[in-house]
Order: structure tokens, then C-alpha cells, then sequence
């Protein structure tokens, strides 16, 4: 039809190609929790150049071994997506390439078809992305052209990398297949790394929660409340749309925003009644003590802030430092406002916990001089859409050494004369 | 036993580079070229990416631009040109490293390391003179096997052990031990830096100048993944190191047990007197951070406990087992540096990293000035009394000697 016709595709190269691709695609890492990167485009565009674009287009049924492996739900619906998807993105960029190199009579790996393969893996790109991003935005809110625009900083990294690999392996596959295994070896370490990458991380997020255990283990009251600050912090941060990286400071700043109290005496903080100035005094040098702690981990480094200013207000009337609004980054005034929630949602030594609603109606009332409005209403967000619940219960009343805890406001606790600045504490 | 005489072993060292570079010009070097255009564009290309550190964990840092390096000399280029480019490599990513600690020497035996391995790879071209070209006839690849297996060699074993040896610091025992586990550590961004080199030399008849950029995506790619494991191993053992000052004092806070920094001094003295006793890396690290975590106990106890060290060690083994149980062999140490008697002498497991700790920890804490020689023989005789074994205590005296010549008067 039309002068043109698909090419065959013999046995024993359908069966190779399938089996390259869903090795790539077995063999895919993840980077991080939303992106994973597999070598089944690189494949492809090599299949193009050495097999023709009919082999490509079979060698796309690879993929349903692996995606019927991995899926969670809706198998059959995403093995048909995928292989689908895969196979009219390899038709594109194939048959762009086979019909370019034709007109222009040339062959690879000649400068002309180099630049040909670079098109094609383009072309391949862009209906890839342009066919993920329209069922993206049919199965999410997000309107299509705002999904393609957030997907293109991954085709911009993704399409140099792959031409580049893919015209390195065309090149060692026409002198010999066995010189891909020099290839091999990067990629297979690149591979091994991340996979160690992805198990030491486990291992230092067990580490990092297992030492705040470890602290909050003497203190009944405040178990659990570094925990509970820095998956709600997560939350926030997820509504104002921080970036992952930030984020994922934020989470282990928060969880460790309390570290620096491992000195203040038990005592002081969980004396039920109100504070001298001097223990006061004694409890305002945690967030220092924290930071002089935690200062020499340089992957927290652009989030020690949080250590640090985790008890500052906007109007600058917080403590130890007494800063204002403008050296508070958005990642600190999330904390702050979490930080404070937790404290008003939880049972302490002085007073029961405050429902959800009695919390927030004390954040927004506070919100402008002590708390960012625009946090705290993603705070209110973040709680309505899971459903937060405050931490009113002990495991028995044994705990309360027989002692009742009154129904008061912690600005009792700190200033029954009224004159203290501090409105919330945590 | 006299310390290593590093600067005799560097003079050595290099000698011995130079001698094997003169080699390339008495075996009329490498079958192919390359073109001074061509070499000018690799120096520049080498200078570019000689910032760019390809970091791992327990291994030695190599910058990604051996792998261009080694590409030219698989290439044919002289020992005179690599030399060279080394060096301007190294100047260039020094400048825009800024590293305070970066010396003169380092740049010489720098370029005495790759005059040398251009030498080795004409060695291996003589030894073995098999040539491998492609199937191709377009594409002509061809590559010196004897070339390219002694620039390998020359990578994967001769670079991690001549830094290693850079590194003893004096230390002569289990030298070659050490530079074994330097060669084991670069086990990943060896081979990569080698496949880098051999895949760029294959592809440039082909691909001239733009081999460069497109042999490095895959290694950038390793690199990413090694750069991600180094940083996140870096972050654990920070971590660690950071946890020792939750016992401490701090200038201008609460009183705290234990005196400011402890943790960290021990781990440090622990480190080297576990080396200095040659105890294999994977238990070194296990020394460093059971030393760093030795004083953990103290955060169960109440704050005016007065426990004995064998309570205390114990409260630090559970608190480090409650942390994680992966730090099992850490929480093992920790509780028995308080309790040497409960394991045999023999015991190289457990006891002998807690006697290395309860050895350190003493120290800090009761040697204050070993400058005094009364106070010397004191801290020495504590040592013995309360740790027991003499080849740690031995071990421990060297590192000092090392340290600071103060036992050297004895």
C-alpha cells in the first residue's frame, strides 16, 4: 500500500529481539520512587539500525512477560497499554529511520545516518511520551499538556543518553555481537550500584528511625512524635508540590528535629506544671544542640535548617534565635506548623490532646504571625485527605503513674500570668 | 619494627615509573597513532571531565578522565603526550576542585603513573603482539590485545595500589594486605574505567573526535549509581558519627556524661589501631562504629546513674540492637568492651575489636598529657590493667608513635 512495504521478520530475529527487549526491560532500575530507567530504548533504536524497524516493532512483546510480572492491578489493561505504546513508538522511529536512509542512500554508520538514528530516537521519544502523557492525564486531573510538559526534563536527559549508547552498540554489534559485553560492563555496574543504592537506603532509613526510637524510648509523652511530624511534614510538602529531593531532606530533617532534647532533663520536659525561666531557658537550647549534632551529615546539610529553626516565628518572636519570616524557607515553616499540630494532637505530661479540628482552628488563628497561612492550609488539606487522627491513647493507665493530666492549654504551661510570647509550644 | 620510609617508597615508585616508560621509545611503541590534532583534543577532553570524581565505597576515588587517558594510550599515543595531559588535567581539575589538600607530589606521581602505563602497554604489545580486527570493512576497528590487557592490568590493579601505598602513612604492617583491599574496593569503577577505554578505542576509527563524548555516556551513566551508593554510604556512617554526641556535654548545654567529642577521638585512634593490628576492612568498620556508639548506653540510663562499665556497655549493646539489627556485630562490640572477661583472650571475633575500644577509650579519657613521662608509664600500666592484651596495647602505642613521636623517647 502506498509504494511501501513492511518488511518481513524471520524467527530467529523475532525471537531475539523479543528476548533483548524484555531483558532490558527485566534488567530496568529505579532511581527513585517515580522514575525508572530502562535500557529496553536503547535496545530499540539498535534493532532499528541492525534488524529493520519490522524487528523493533516485534521485539516490543518483550515487554508483556515483564510488565504482567511487576503489575499490581489491572494486568491485562497495562500489558496492552504497554505493548501497544511501545510498539507504535518503535513504528514511528523505525520506519522514520528506514525511509530517511533510503531517500538518502545512505548506510550507518556514515555521518548522514548517524544524524538519522538521532532523529528517529527523537521521533521514537515523542510519540513514547506523547502517548504515556495522554492516558496519564485521562486517569488524573491533570490537564495533557501540563503531563507532556512535566515529562519533557526526562525525554531532554533521556534522548542524548539513549542515541548515544544506541549508536555505540549498532557500532560494536556490526564488528562483533561479543564486543556488546565490553558495553555490558557500565551498564551492569551502573545497574549493581543503584540496586545497593536502593538496599543501603532502606538500611540508613531503619538506621535514622531506629536512633530517634531509641531517644523518644524513656519519654511516654513524646514517643512516636518525631515520626508522626515527619510523615506529616512529608504530606505538606507533597501539597505545596516540593520537589522529591527537598522532600525527601524534609522527611529525615523533621525526624530528627528533636534530636538536640536527648540532653534536657526528663524532668523539665515532662514536668506537668508551668516552667521556670530557667528550665525554659534549658529546653530552648535543643534546637542548637540538634544542629551542632546532626552538622557534620553533609547529605542534611541543605535542610539543617529545619534543626535549627524549628521553633522561630514568622514575626520573629520564636526562639533561640529570634529570626523572622524572611530566613525561614518554605521546608522550615512546614516543620514549624507540623511540629506545633503534633504537639496540640497529641497528650503530653500537662494537658490531652486537641481534636484535629480545636488544632487547626488554633494554627489559622496563630497563621500570619507565628505560621505561613499558605502552609497551614496545606496542612488542612494533607490531614483531611488521610484522615489524621490525634494520639490520645497509653498502653494503660499504668503510664499516667495514677495521675491526671488536665484538660488545660499548654499556654498554661508555659505563662499562667499571660505574659509569655510563645503561643504554642511543641 | 621501624615505621615504612614513605618517602624512600615514593623515589623507589618512581624510578621504577620512569624506567618503564623509557621502554615505549626502546620498543618502538604501539602500532597505531595518533595525530597532534588529535592528541590536543583528548588533553582537552581529559582536562574537562578530570573533576569529575567517580566515588565508591571503601575504594579510592579515580577520576573520569583515566578512562580518556587510557583510550589514548591503547591508541598509541607517547608517553611524552599522556604524561602531559595527565598533568594538565590534574592542574585544571584542582583549580575547579579548589582541594586545600592537593600537593606537588601528587601531580608528579601522577604523571609518572601514566608515563608508566604508556610504557606497560607497549610491554604488553610485545609480549603479546595479537591484533583483533573488526568484522566490518567500513567500520576498520583495531585493537592491540597485549596493549589493551596491560593498560587493564595497569587500571585495575597498579592505580589502586600505588595510591594505597601513597596512603600507608608510615604503616608497614599488612602493607599488602592494605593495597589488596585498595585494588578489591575499586571492583566496580575499575573494570568500568576499563571498559570505557577499550569501547573508545574500538569505536573511533569511526567516530573520530565524537567517540569521546559518546564513550563517556555509559561510564557518566555507572557513575550516577556509584556517585548515589557513595553518598548514601557517607550519610550512614555520618550518621553514626553523629549519634556518638547524643551522651556528650556540649559547650554550652546540659551536662552530659560523657566529655565532648569522645566518640569521635576513640573512633578515629580505633580505626588506625585496628589497621595497625590488620584486621580486614568489613571489621575495621565495624571498630569505628562500635567506637563511635560505645558510650550509647548512657541515653537509657537515668541521668544521675552511676553505672559500672559493664552495665553501661550492656545498655549500649541493646540500644544499638533496638537501632537497627543490621549493627548486630556493632551491638556485640559495644556490650563486651565493658565485659572482657566474659570472652577467651583468642577471641579475634568480638573480644579483640572491644579491647581495641576499651584500649582507645581509656586513653582518652586518663592520658591526657603523654608528653609527661610519669603520666606515660601510668596511662601505659592502666592500658595493660584494664584491657589486658598486650598486642593491642602495642598496637596502640605505634599508632601514637606514629601519631606524635611521644612514646618514641621511651
Amino acid at each position: 500500500m502506498l509504494g511501501y512495504s513492511i518488511g518481513r521478520v524471520s524467527l530467529v530475529a523475532a525471537v531475539v529481539s523479543i528476548l533483548a527487549i524484555a531483558l532490558a526491560e527485566a534488567f530496568s532500575v529505579t532511581i527513585r520512587d517515580d522514575i525508572q530507567v530502562s535500557l529496553a530504548n536503547i535496545v530499540l533504536v539498535v534493532l532499528f539500525i541492525v534488524a529493520g524497524p519490522a524487528a523493533a516493532v516485534v521485539g516490543t512483546l518483550g515487554v508483556v512477560p515483564v510488565v504482567i510480572f511487576r503489575a499490581t492491578d489491572r494486568w491485562g489493561l497495562r500489558t496492552v497499554f504497554n505493548t501497544g505504546q511501545g510498539a507504535v513508538s518503535a513504528a514511528a522511529g523505525g520506519y522514520l529511520y528506514a525511509a530517511l536512509t533510503d531517500l538518502a542512500q545512505v548506510e550507518f554508520p556514515s555521518a548522514a545516518a548517524i544524524g538519522i538514528v538521532g532523529l528517529a530516537t527523537l521521533t521514537y521519544s515523542l510519540v513514547n511520551y506523547f502517548l504515556v502523557a495522554g492516558v496519564v492525564s485521562v486517569s488524573s486531573p491533570d490537564p495533557f499538556l501540563a503531563t507532556f510538559g512535566s515529562m519533557v526534563p526526562a525525554m531532554v536527559m533521556q534522548v542524548p543518553t539513549a542515541l548515544g549508547l544506541a549508536i555505540m552498540a549498532a557500532l560494536l554489534y556490526l564488528q562483533s555481537p561479543w564486543l556488546l559485553l565490553a558495553l555490558a560492563v557500565p551498564v551492569l555496574v551502573a545497574r549493581y550500584a543503584l540496586r545497593a543504592f536502593e538496599r543501603l537506603d532502606t538500611s540508613y532509613d531503619e538506621l535514622v528511625h531506629g536512633f530517634v526510637t531509641a531517644i523518644e524510648h524513656k519519654d511516654l509523652y513524646t514517643r512516636g512524635h518525631s515520626e508522626r511530624v515527619s510523615k506529616l511534614s512529608t504530606l505538606v510538602a507533597e501539597e505545596l508540590r516540593v520537589p522529591y529531593e527537598q522532600r525527601r531532606l524534609t522527611a529525615y530533617a523533621a525526624l530528627l528535629h528533636d534530636v538536640g532534647k536527648v540532653g534536657v532533663p526528663l524532668c523539665i520536659i515532662n514536668k506537668p506544671g508551668p516552667l521556670t525561666d530557667e528550665e525554659f531557658a534549658e529546653i530552648k537550647k535543643h534546637p542548637t544542640i540538634g544542629e551542632e549534632i546532626l552538622q557534620d551529615i553533609d547529605f542534611l546539610a541543605p535542610a539543617i535548617a529545619i534543626v535549627r529553626f524549628h521553633h522561630e516565628r514568622l514575626d520573629g518572636k520564636g526562639y533561640p534565635y529570634g529570626v523572622d519570616g524572611e530566613q525561614l524557607s518554605q521546608i522550615v515553616r512546614i516543620v514549624t506548623a507540623v511540629d506545633a499540630f503534633d504537639a496540640m494532637t497529641s497528650t503530653r505530661s500537662y494537658r490531652r490532646a486537641l481534636s484535629v479540628e480545636a488544632a487547626l482552628a488554633e494554627l489559622r488563628r496563630c497563621a500570619g504571625r507565628q505560621f505561613d497561612p499558605t502552609v497551614v492550609e496545606a496542612l488542612a488539606s494533607a490531614v483531611e485527605r488521610v484522615g489524621w487522627q490525634p494520639t490520645t491513647d497509653f498502653a494503660s493507665e499504668m503510664h499516667l503513674h495514677g495521675r491526671q493530666i488536665p484538660i488545660g492549654t499548654a499556654q498554661e504551661r508555659l505563662d499562667p500570668g499571660g505574659g509569655n510570647t510563645a503561643e504554642i509550644p511543641s | 619494627m621501624k615505621a615504612v620510609n614513605a618517602p624512600l617508597l615514593r623515589g623507589v615508585l618512581t624510578l621504577a615509573g620512569l624506567g618503564l616508560g623509557v621502554l615505549w621509545w626502546q620498543l618502538d611503541g604501539l602500532d597505531q597513532g595518533l595525530g597532534l590534532t588529535e592528541m590536543l583534543i583528548f588533553a582537552v577532553a581529559a582536562a574537562i571531565v578530570e573533576p569529575l570524581l567517580i566515588r565508591q565505597p571503601r575504594g579510592l576515588p579515580i577520576s573520569v578522565s583515566v578512562a580518556v587517558i587510557a583510550t589514548a594510550i591503547i591508541l598509541g599515543a607517547s608517553p611524552v603526550v599522556t604524561a602531559a595531559m595527565a598533568g594538565v588535567a590534574w592542574i585544571v581539575g584542582s583549580v575547579i576542585r579548589k582541594d586545600p589538600n592537593l600537593k606537588s607530589q601528587d601531580l608528579l606521581g601522577r604523571m609518572v603513573a601514566v608515563w608508566a602505563l604508556t610504557g606497560l602497554a607497549a610491554v604488553g604489545q610485545t609480549v603479546m603482539p595479537y591484533v583483533w580486527r573488526g568484522n566490518d570493512p567500513q567500520v576498520a576497528s583495531f585493537l592491540s590485545i597485549g596493549a589493551t590487557v596491560a593498560v587493564s592490568v595497569g587500571i585495575l590493579v597498579g592505580l589502586p595500589a600505588s595510591q594505597a601505598l601513597a596512603e600507608t602513612q608510615g604503616r608497614r604492617r599488612h602493607l599488602l594486605k592494605r593495597v589488596w583491599e585498595a585494588v578489591v574496593g575499586t571492583r566496580l569503577a575499575g573494570p568500568t574505567i576499563v571498559a570505557t577505554a577499550v569501547l573508545g578505542a574500538l569505536v573511533y576509527p569511526v567516530l573520530g573526535v565524537w567517540t569521546l563524548p559518546t564513550m563517556l555516556i555509559p561510564l557518566l551513566a555507572a557513575r550516577v549509581g556509584l556517585q548515589r551508593l557513595f553518598v548514601s554510604d557517607r550519610a550512614y556512617e555520618q550518621t553514626i558519627r553523629a549519634m556518638s554526641r547524643l551522651p556528650e556535654r556540649f559547650d554550652d548545654g546540659p551536662v552530659g556524661p560523657v566529655p565532648r567529642g569522645h566518640g569521635v577521638r576513640v573512633g578515629q585512634l580505633a580505626r588506625e589501631v585496628a589497621l595497625e593490628v590488620g584486621l580486614p576492612a568489613r571489621r575495621v568498620t565495624d571498630v569505628v562504629r562500635a567506637a563511635h556508639l560505645h558510650e550509647l548506653g548512657h541515653i537509657e540510663l537515668e541521668n544521675d546513674a552511676d553505672p559500672t562499665a559493664k552495665q553501661l556497655a550492656a545498655a549500649g549493646g541493646r540500644v544499638v540492637r533496638q537501632v537497627s539489627s543490621q549493627l548486630e556485630p556493632v551491638a556485640a562490640i559495644v556490650e563486651t568492651h565493658g565485659d572482657l572477661q566474659s570472652v577467651p583472650i583468642d577471641d579475634d571475633e568480638v573480644g579483640l575489636p572491644a579491647r581495641i575500644i576499651a584500649a582507645c577509650c581509656v586513653l582518652d579519657r586518663y592520658g591526657p598529657d603523654l608528653g609527661e613521662r610519669s603520666q606515660r608509664e601510668e596511662t601505659v600500666v592502666r592500658l595493660v590493667r584494664d584491657v589486658g592484651d598486650l598486642t593491642v596495647v602495642s598496637a596502640l602505642l605505634r599508632v601514637l608513635d606514629r601519631q606524635d613521636g611521644a612514646w618514641a623517647a621511651t
